[in-house]
């Protein structure tokens, strides 16, 4: 009898603490900073995304001309971490472009399929409406940059600094009109009582 | 003993319901307004507000905010940006900004509106809230 009443006991418990620990999914402020572990996060990308488009909206270099064309060259990940740069890049032409200071013209992610309608068009739609190859207006800027980390560890705390350039080159001169330059940093302390 | 039970859980409750917003409106024809947490307040001032449309149309602004302890002090910050009809302007770079300030220290903030239609700027500040694993 004792024993039923322990082996009762044990599955209620058993039961119970199935359903406490069941995990919990919710909506949250994507502007929230998240700091669930020391890797470069959605508010990271905005924070580099916001600066340099601030640095690039400010910077007069690029006046005289009306919303000149540019071509997002690509932004390179030199970390030790999987960060998505494309997203970045996306962030920064999407604000720019908001911004109406520049115009963009389509990067590789959209030239594949601007192509496959140039060629389906060429043989389905009507000559008068087709879209018309050999258009494209060209860029007088690219927009290229780089992500980099510095990371130093001890017994006690791991601290990663983030680097992130972006630069504006005139194409026809190569002169690097404007240079945009962010920094992170972030500190995980491990703690000090624990199991 | 009831009551002091009573007014140590109010102290308690009060100090961790300390997630409500600094908030300051920038406006070119307006004055700025204050609107805050007591608690923030007396730890964080905003002064030195200023804004300028720059030559591209495109209306700046900049406010110092002092820490007033003597210790770090930890918040965030957000800038939002309205049109002269009061619409919110979007803005894929807005998110919220944290920021360590050292003792007595200050730090400026200044942000360049994206749009030439933007008239206002309102400026968050607000304890740290960040999701933590």
């Amino acid at each position: 009898m004792r024993f039923d009443r322990l082996f009762v006991l044990c599955l209620a418990s058993s039961v119970l603490l199935a359903s406490c620990s069941s995990p919990e999914v919710s909506y949250e402020d994507p502007e929230r900073p998240a700091v669930v572990e020391n890797r470069f996060s959605m508010n990271d990308l905005t924070t580099v995304a916001r600066d340099s488009v601030q640095k690039l909206i400010k910077d007069e270099n690029t006046e005289g001309t009306t919303r000149p064309m540019v071509f997002m060259a690509g932004l390179k990940n030199d970390t030790s971490e999987h960060i998505d740069m494309q997203s970045v890049a996306d962030a920064i032409r999407a604000a720019l472009l908001d911004s109406q200071k520049f115009r963009f013209t389509a990067g590789s992610q959209g030239a594949k399929e601007i192509d496959d309608q140039l060629s389906y068009q060429a043989v389905v739609a009507s000559p008068e409406s087709a879209a018309k190859a050999g258009r494209a207006i060209g860029a007088k800027y690219i927009l290229y940059g780089r992500l980099s980390e510095f990371a130093q560890q001890s017994d006690s705390s791991k601290l990663k600094d983030y680097q992130f350039v972006i630069n504006m080159v005139n194409v026809e001169t190569r002169e690097v009109l404007s240079s945009g330059l962010t920094r992170i940093r972030k500190v995980t302390t491990n703690a000090k009582v624990g199991w | 003993m009831k009551r002091v039970l009573c007014l140590l859980m109010l102290v308690a409750s009060a100090a961790c319901s300390s997630t409500a917003e600094n908030v300051v409106t920038v406006r070119e024809d307006e004055p700025t307004v204050f609107v805050g947490n007591p608690g923030l307040l007396a730890d964080l001032s905003m002064t030195n507000v200023a804004t300028r449309r720059r030559s591209d149309g495109r209306l700046e602004f900049r406010a110092d905010l002092i820490n007033r302890t003597d210790d770090d002090l930890r918040f965030q910050w957000r800038v939002e940006w309205f049109d002269s009809q009061g619409f919110l302007v979007d803005d894929p770079t807005r998110t919220w900004q944290p920021q360590v300030l050292n003792g007595r220290a200050s730090f400026q903030v200044s942000q360049v509106a994206l749009m030439r239609d933007a008239v206002k700027a309102k400026v968050h500040v607000e304890r740290p809230n960040e999701i933590k694993g």
